[in-house]
């Protein structure tokens, strides 16, 4: 009997089946490894630290490359878009700061010395004062094939390689990108006290998003399987926003992009979707959406209890993540500890399948190697 | 005409003018300014915590509601001012160096505003040195500081070292807040107490500010 490829072994836990062994599901987005902790690990694992080189400028994530992910055996192959045409990184001096803007206007900066990632820093319709103003936004053509074109490539790379192909977003989901274009507390606000310009903004959003993954998807082709997105709705301890303003502004508009995203997808998708904190509470409405895979699964956060999880939509729901807490496990445990933590939470989380493997978050610059493999560690023996 | 409840009334509904004309109207009519600060701002700024604290209200309330109490006070405080009406306590508030982020403490400078204090904020990415720089001139009553990452969180500890070093430890209470934060990791660092949320904060800096009296 032919073993088990990565793709039909992760097709399997999409489908709530347990297949051989649980898949590792890093290079999904959010499933990476800060570069200063990357080129730690290669080290470790006897592979040329020096070829480590960052992919996500934002998070400062290295780009996980083939010799890594086949030492550690990861099932997925992360597919990612290329910037825009007429759009180029452009690293600005700016005092104390490396600044840089992205193709929605929105300026990033990261702190020169002790920093660890670019952090957003102005937005561009911080001073907007009408729907008119955000009609007046102009994007980069979301339908650009600019952006496109190595998909076909990479989709090929991943059947060749017989992996699972996870298409990662371009930017955040359309509440974060409403809040990143008007700033964080101007929006906050528009959703009670103008309420017609925080609905603009995000159907502004949400265009953007069908046109991208119209056209994102006609290049995957037959070959897709995963879409992820990423939108966060919940803190540490609770929701950003009240159940009822969610179910307003952005459920109809998640609902919208997910549907819009299988209906264009050429074969069967699953939408792959990111929150971190505490979002217990909005599951049972991102189910209704459409949603089939949940990250990260925040240990750490209130209510986010994982034998309850699994219990409560185990059914319902894929977990990618949840194998590691990333706030205080990860970094501080012993390597001992880590592989014990690892080994509970994939007992609360594997069980009749739907369980991918990866950390709670990224993998940050604070994780001595050490852990890391000891997390793998624990993984292996589970299996 | 009542108000002060009309202004506990409109603050919470984040209705900025209402509250405003509530103020002006208020001083007009002979009422003390300590006394709408007190009946009125403080009032209403302690229910939208309460209701924060218990998960009844979320971000956007909180920003609407700190939104209208600014407009309040931008009546109030000349009057205050004049009247010599004493804050309660000085926080010295800001995100720790290398990290960006400032929702959160935003949020807790508004509550501390809301709760009487005066509140000093240095803003994000604030290095060990200006923090002390800025104790010794202001000689605040409280240090609140900011982490959003695992990354950036042992600079808080920094930070208290750095007090001690100077020999201001004693002078001021310090407080820690953030996602990755606990209570645990305030008692490792030496710091006088955690909150978890912008409304706790007001109740830890009012417990540190009785400490020091």
């Amino acid at each position: 009997m032919s073993e088990i490829t990565s793709r039909e072994r992760l097709e399997k836990t999409l489908n709530h089946e347990e297949p051989d062994r649980i898949p590792l599901g890093f290079d999904a987005h959010c499933c990476g490894i800060h570069i200063k902790t990357y080129r730690k690990l290669r080290e470790h694992l006897g592979l040329d630290p020096e070829k480590a080189r960052v992919s996500d400028r934002i998070q400062q994530l290295g780009h996980l490359d083939q010799d890594f992910k086949k030492k550690i055996n990861n099932d997925v192959e992360g597919i990612y878009s290329s910037p825009p045409s007429g759009w180029e990184f452009e690293r600005k001096d700016r005092d104390k700061y490396w600044e840089f803007t992205d193709e929605f206007g929105i300026t990033w900066r990261m702190p020169k010395d002790g920093g660890f990632y670019y952090d957003m820093w102005d937005h561009p319709l911080q001073d907007a004062d009408s729907i008119k103003d955000i009609e007046e936004l102009e994007f980069y053509d979301p339908r650009d094939p600019a952006r496109f074109e190595d998909i076909a490539e990479q989709f090929a790379r991943a059947a060749r390689l017989k992996k699972a192909p996870v298409f990662n977003p371009n930017t955040g989901g359309i509440f974060e990108m409403a809040l990143w274009l008007r700033g964080f507390e101007e929006f906050y606000q528009d959703m009670i006290l103008n309420p017609g310009m925080a609905e603009a903004l995000l159907d502004k959003a949400l265009e953007y998003k069908k046109k991208f993954w119209e056209k994102a998807l006609e290049a995957a082709g037959e070959e897709i399987l995963v879409v992820a997105e990423a939108d966060d709705i919940a803190s540490q301890d609770s929701l950003l926003v009240s159940p009822d303003m969610y179910r307003k502004f952005v459920k109809p508009r998640h609902k919208e992009l997910f549907s819009h995203i299988k209906s264009q997808a050429k074969t069967k998708a699953y939408i792959w979707y990111h929150s971190c904190g505490a979002v217990k509470r909005l599951l049972p409405d991102l189910i209704e959406e459409g949603v089939d895979i949940i990250n990260p699964v925040q240990l750490s956060a209130a209510d986010m209890n994982a034998e309850e999880l699994k219990k409560e939509f185990g059914r319902d729901l894929v977990f990618w993540g949840g194998g590691i807490d990333t706030q205080k496990a990860l970094p501080n445990y012993s390597p001992e500890e880590v592989k014990e933590a690892t080994k509970r939470n994939i007992e609360n989380l594997a069980p009749g399948g739907g369980f991918v493997f990866a950390p709670v978050h990224n993998v940050q610059a604070d994780v001595p190697a050490e852990n890391f493999l000891a997390m793998l560690e624990g993984f292996e023996e589970m299996n | 005409m009542d108000y002060l409840n009309n202004i506990v009334e409109d603050l919470q509904a984040g209705n900025a003018e209402g509250v405003k004309t509530n103020v002006e109207q208020a001083l007009e009519s002979g009422m003390s300014a300590d006394e709408i600060l007190q009946q009125g701002m403080m009032k209403a700024m302690a229910v939208v915590g309460e209701k924060f604290k218990k998960d009844e209200i979320f971000v956007p309330e909180v920003l609407v509601a700190a939104r209208a109490m600014k407009s309040g006070m931008e009546i109030l405080k000349p009057v205050l001012v004049d009247d010599k009406v004493e804050s309660q306590g000085t926080v010295l508030l800001g995100t720790v160096k290398g990290d960006l982020h400032d929702i959160g403490k935003n949020l807790v400078g508004m509550m501390l505003e809301g709760g009487g204090f005066e509140v000093i904020d240095m803003g994000v990415d604030v290095e060990a040195a200006e923090f002390v720089a800025k104790l010794k001139e202001q000689q605040a009553d409280v240090l609140a500081m900011s982490a959003l990452l695992t990354t950036t969180m042992p600079e808080m500890k920094n930070v208290i070292d750095v007090l001690k070093e100077e020999g201001l430890r004693d002078k001021v209470k310090v407080i820690i807040g953030g996602a990755p934060v606990t209570d645990d990791y305030a008692e490792q660092i030496e710091a006088d107490a955690y909150a978890k949320d912008a409304a706790s904060a007001v109740d830890k800096v009012k417990e540190a500010v009785a400490a020091l009296k």
